[in-house]
């Protein structure tokens, strides 16, 4: 039963390892990636299939391969004796209770070593198995790899010049989208001050205004001419034939009258017609 | 024997090391290596110059183990019946009859002296006995008492008149253990100590019984031992048969034994498994007196135990 326990105890350290060359080939496959990507771009390396870059294809293919390499490599040296030589304390006891409990061993005295081994086992740790340093270092480069691609492909200047395209393979917009083509090449939102222009200050707005209506030659209202009947018939028929005619104003301001403000003045009109 | 008892037995053993140091001044090495053969079933050829306690080590060592001793002054006219035991004609009511005389070598620790002053024929006697635990007298086969260990010792000087035992029988010791002079301050303590008392009046308590030390043997041969510690045992004993001192290497008896030996040294460290530094620490005592140095070393003063630590 505790010979069970003892082999049971040999598979858990095994599994660890493979946990750890895991983790390990994971991060460091990350910053193979990048490497890939990196080295791809600033070697210029611009291969096609059927229309599609294999940057990413390629750069993909190397990391996957380095994480099952490494893994497997990792794997490799996070043995038992790995593991025994983080555990000075059980190394011997450990091997030997291996050893003895794959060979079914059920002497008295590998009885009680296997006890002891269990026993000693709860306070180890396979902590070991994960090389901080190497994890640290591999990490700092994730990011440092990472922050450089970045870099590149927003187009910040950094470290590696990638000439006219970025990292992702496309152009790099130096001008941050300001240059002349920029907006054919731009279809989202704009900001509003370009498209408003530049500010000014206004002035307060009224929507009245003074018109000067007087009939053809007849005098008006209070001027001691015609009555003020004969001059309203006479304006205001010829007022929608041509309005500007019709009220007797300055011809280069009626003339710069907007369609709009012509609206304005029928309107007005209409409603002193109606009115009076 | 559970394992719950095995601190227990392991303090027996330490108390066997205390007791015997009440009379055995230092030699504290020496006394554990000869505990360990004890605890391997195995036999000891004991070396050493005259005087330096080798014959009341082993009486010690018996009497604190609660095991019969019988000791044996080997000289060249001693017999092999002188060892064995011989047939002696008995009167009876009903006539005379031949009867077995059980010899010293009936005993669960036999100490032969000066071994190498025995004739061979006697010498073989007593590797017989060793060997197959039991001797043959008047065609009848007479088993030794179990335990049974025999410790045979040598005088490294004055070797005059002596019959060096042949390798084929010295490799059937399992250890050969030697005894240094004790320093100054061991030597002043055994001088004041025999010079106030006689040595019958230092009273030892049996700390261990036959039987007690029959279950640690057991014990300790179920010792396991990591496959790598133990090709690295036999990749040791392999290294003296192509050693450039070595004239002639240790037998795969030697292999057996040092692993062993191991064992029984994990097992008085307290450890349920065997280590390399225990395979190391036994190397010498288990091969010394199973390779032969090559003349060109040893005229250059290498000895076997240079040699062999060469090897580790």
């Amino acid at each position: 039963m505790v010979r069970e326990e003892v082999e049971a105890a040999v598979k858990q350290i095994r599994r660890e390892g493979l946990k750890a060359a895991v983790l390990h080939a994971f991060v460091e496959s990350a910053v193979v990636f990048f490497l890939a990507l990196a080295t791809l771009r600033l070697t210029g390396v611009e291969a096609e299939i059927l229309g599609y870059s294999v940057v990413y294809p390629a750069a993909s293919a190397a990391a996957v391969t380095f994480f099952f390499a490494d893994s497997y490599l990792v794997y490799r040296r996070r043995t038992l004796e790995y593991f025994e030589e983080i555990n000075p304390g059980v190394r011997e006891k450990l091997r030997t209770a291996r050893d003895a409990a794959r060979e079914g061993e059920s002497s008295a005295a590998a009885e009680a070593l296997y006890r002891e081994v269990l026993e000693d086992l709860q306070e180890t740790s396979s902590q070991g198995f994960v090389h901080g340093r190497r994890l640290t270092v591999s990490l700092a480069l994730v990011l440092g790899v990472g922050a450089v691609l970045m870099a590149g492909g927003t187009g910040v200047p950094g470290p590696v010049d990638l000439g006219e395209r970025t990292l992702w393979g496309e152009p790099v917009d130096d001008d941050f989208g300001l240059a002349e083509d920029a907006e054919d090449r731009y279809t989202g939102p704009e900001s509003g001050d370009h498209l408003l222009g530049e500010g000014g200050e206004m002035t307060e707005g009224e929507d009245e205004l003074l018109l000067d209506l007087r009939g053809g030659g007849a005098p008006a209202p209070g001027d001691g001419g015609g009555s003020a009947g004969e001059y309203y018939d006479a304006s205001f028929e010829d007022f929608e034939v041509d309005a500007v005619a019709a009220v007797d104003i300055y011809k280069e301001d009626a003339a710069a009258l907007s369609p709009e403000d012509r609206r304005v003045v029928k309107e007005y009109f209409h409603s002193v017609r109606e009115g009076g | 024997m559970g394992s719950e008892e095995l601190p227990e037995l392991q303090e027996r053993v330490k108390r066997v090391e205390d007791e015997v140091g009440k009379k055995i001044v230092g030699q504290r090495g020496t006394l554990r290596q000869l505990l360990v053969c004890l605890l391997c079933d195995g036999n000891a050829l004991l070396e050493g110059n005259p005087g330096l306690a080798k014959t009341m080590m082993v009486r010690t060592v018996a009497d604190v183990t609660d095991m019969s001793f019988s000791r044996i002054q080997s000289t060249p006219d001693l017999m092999p019946s002188d060892v064995t035991g011989t047939e002696v004609i008995r009167e009876h009511e009903d006539g005379k009859e031949f009867v077995f005389e059980p010899g010293p070598v009936f005993a669960n620790v036999m100490l032969a002296d000066e071994i190498n002053r025995a004739t061979p024929k006697t010498q073989a006697a007593y590797l017989e006995a060793m060997e197959e635990r039991q001797v043959t007298a008047g065609g009848e086969t007479h088993m030794l008492p179990e335990p049974f260990f025999l410790l045979a010792t040598q005088n490294p000087i004055d070797q005059e008149g002596t019959y060096p035992l042949p390798e084929a029988q010295s490799d059937r010791f399992m250890m050969k253990i030697t005894f240094d002079y004790p320093s100054f301050e061991e030597e002043d303590l055994i001088v004041d100590r025999y010079t106030s008392e006689k040595e019958r009046d230092i009273e030892l308590d049996t700390v261990l019984s036959a039987e007690e030390l029959q279950e640690i043997q057991e014990y300790v041969r179920g010792i396991p031992v990591a496959d790598d510690v133990r090709a690295e045992a036999i990749r040791l004993v392999e290294r003296t048969r192509e050693a450039e001192d070595l004239e002639f290497g240790a037998s795969p008896r030697a292999s057996l034994s040092l692993v062993l030996a191991a064992k029984a040294l994990s097992f008085m460290r307290g450890n349920n498994y065997v280590s390399e530094s225990a395979v190391e620490k036994m190397a010498v005592p288990v091969m010394r007196h199973r390779v032969i140095v090559d003349f060109q070393a040893e005229r250059e003063g290498v000895t076997a135990d240079d040699a062999i630590r060469d090897l580790i």
